[in-house]
């Protein structure tokens, strides 16, 4: 019994361990239910790109500061404009994506994207 | 005691009271309670997708687009769009003799005769009309016209800010004419009545696409199931199949160490859906390649596989060397792709030394002061590039090389003048011929008759057969507008 619970216990924290928060996001003490409004966690789902701009404004400010890039900022490019999705490239709780680079070497005008 | 048949025959039993969840067959549309109705509804989003609904809603057809991914135009919205017209006001503005038969015969040429004729002849004799109609719905061209390789004269277009632009545009007329669009929106069964007519399309919303998967089309089950209702038709506007490593490997297994620039979303899911309701599949096994560097100049260099060693003629056109260098791939047993190696002299012989110095600044090209330097960032043995290097010279000294390359048209390039430059060479393939089988006005053959079946029409790079054994460049925009416009037509027919 004693054995059970603590497999219980280590596979609850192993859980709590797979949903790593962003340092930058972690900086500003964000909670789970910051973003997920759900009563239950196991109700816990993806978020879409208006979570992320409750916090980040809108797509197109968000743009507006990589103009910089000139034609080459991945938030308004020749290929999509300003209508992806954040999770697209963004991820919180897994390493993120940088679609880009699927087809440019982005190293030379591009960080990288944690 | 259920045991195993018994549990079967349950099954079975209870499947006509609960269509579509426990068998998956069960696509008739009887009982099926639908969440959309549209007149038309479009599976895809790329050129020919938008081209024809902008065609219909035109015509105040109600359209209803959906897409897998987050991204609007798949491979569209990649392309660079440069557009063979016949006839386009450039070419009369420029006095520029095109006709028919030369058209035809340049797309014969590259497609080694393989092209169903009714096809070319749709794309040529539609080209300007479908031009004329992209300019209506707001896409811009440039005032130029190229003249492109493979084409006895100049007759493409080149669309102003690309894909991308195009992509856009088609959109925007699209939405101002009342057309609807879904993305993220995964199309998963077609729905037939029991004539055998297509009647709609069971889907996913808010589907995700898993780039991790290696087989997002049978491992992904995110998403909400729902039931669209097409009044006329349903069009698959859904591409090819490049990215698809498992289902391309099958239907030509030279394909599986090919690497893949196409849109994630390029999988072979769209084409087992159509083929499940009889369509024709035709020239599945046929590829087309894009090479990271002009092929013409390769001859000045040497290409080497992960042994350091030569293993090819360097002068070719780039569907005979990405053939050549993946059977060779294949025989070394490598996944590592070979590296084209020149020296400065074979470097300055480029036919088009901007563009070479572009690849240096994009970092796709690496300039290298010494052999040493090179053959470690590309993991090679030094020992065995600086011989194969020495041979090459050696070769071109004895004015006789060991892959019987011509070395009368290498313009003196050597092997042993630093710096060096080298980049990968590897095949990739953007786009593949093979789809399914359509008429001239778009209608997916059954394989049991060769009647249309009605109420479902393929569009674009989903079709097959349209350009035989390798594409002409810019050859597929033609084709995927010419044959949008004439799907919309047959349906609008149908009014």
């Amino acid at each position: 019994m004693q054995k059970l619970l603590m497999i219980l216990i280590l596979s609850i924290f192993a859980l709590g361990n797979e949903f790593v928060i962003k340092p930058h996001h972690i900086e500003v003490k964000l909670k789970c239910t910051d973003c997920h409004k759900e009563a239950n966690e196991k109700d816990y789902k993806a978020l879409d790109s208006n979570s992320c701009l409750s916090c980040h404004g809108s797509k197109e400010k968000l743009a507006k500061r990589l103009d910089f890039l000139k034609g080459k900022n991945p938030h308004n490019s020749i290929h999509d404009n300003a209508n992806l999705n954040c999770y697209t490239c963004h991820n919180e709780h897994k390493p993120s994506f940088n679609m880009c680079n699927t087809c440019h070497n982005t190293k030379t005008w591009m960080r990288e994207i944690k | 005691m259920l045991n195993r048949r018994n549990f079967i025959k349950t099954i079975v039993g209870t499947s006509v009271a609960v269509p579509g969840i426990l068998n998956a067959n069960d696509n008739l549309g009887k009982d099926i309670k639908f969440d959309e109705i549209a007149d038309v509804i479009i599976i895809g989003s790329g050129v020919s997708a938008h081209i024809c609904a902008a065609y219909l809603v035109k015509n105040k057809i109600d359209v209803l687009m959906i897409e897998k991914m987050d991204r609007i135009g798949g491979n569209s919205a990649l392309s660079q769009q440069d557009f063979a017209v016949l006839n386009s006001d450039l070419q009369i503005k420029a006095g520029i003799k095109d006709s028919e038969e030369l058209f035809l015969n340049d797309l014969n040429k590259a497609g080694a005769g393989y092209n169903h004729l009714e096809h070319s002849l749709r794309i040529i004799r539609n080209s300007n009309e479908a031009y004329e109609f992209a300019k209506s719905c707001g896409v811009k061209y440039a005032d130029k016209l190229k003249f492109l390789g493979g084409h006895s004269v100049a007759r493409s277009v080149e669309t102003i800010g690309g894909g991308g632009a195009c992509i856009s545009t088609l959109n925007e007329f699209f939405i101002k004419h009342n057309g609807k669009i879904k993305n993220e929106t995964k199309c998963d069964e077609i729905i037939q009545d029991e004539s055998g007519k297509i009647i709609g399309v069971s889907v996913r919303e808010n589907y995700r696409f898993n780039r991790n998967l290696a087989n997002d089309d049978r491992e992904n089950l995110s998403g909400d199931k729902k039931h669209y209702k097409a009044r006329l038709a349903v069009v698959f506007a859904t591409g090819g199949f490049s990215r698809d490593i498992e289902f391309r490997s099958i239907v030509n297994p030279r394909l599986r160490l090919a690497k893949s620039p196409s849109s994630l979303g390029q999988t072979a899911g769209a084409l087992k859906q159509m083929l499940k309701v009889g369509a024709i599949p035709t020239q599945l096994a046929l590829s087309r390649f894009s090479f990271g560097i002009p092929t013409e100049d390769l001859i000045y260099g040497i290409m080497v596989d992960c042994n350091a060693k030569r293993f090819l003629n360097e002068d070719g056109d780039r569907q005979g060397l990405s053939n050549k260098i993946l059977a060779h791939m294949e025989k070394i047993n490598t996944t590592i792709y070979p590296i084209i190696i020149f020296d400065s002299t074979g470097f300055a012989n480029s036919h088009d030394p901007n563009r070479m110095q572009s690849f240096i600044t994009a970092g796709k090209m690496k300039k290298f002061d010494s052999l040493s330097d090179l053959a470690n960032n590309f993991k090679l043995n030094e020992n065995d590039l600086s011989k194969t290097m020495q041979d090459y010279e050696t070769g071109i000294s004895n004015n006789k090389d060991e892959f019987k390359k011509d070395l009368s048209k290498i313009k003196n390039s050597s092997m042993s003048k630093a710096p060096f430059y080298a980049m990968t060479a590897a095949p990739g393939l953007s786009y593949t011929p093979g789809g399914v089988y359509a008429d001239i006005n778009m209608r997916v053959l059954n394989i049991s008759n060769y009647e249309p079946i009605k109420g479902l029409y393929a569009i674009g790079e989903a079709t097959g057969g349209v350009h035989g054994q390798s594409r002409l460049t810019s050859c597929s925009i033609p084709d995927c507008m010419t044959s949008g416009i004439a799907c919309a037509k047959d349906i609008l027919k149908g009014v």
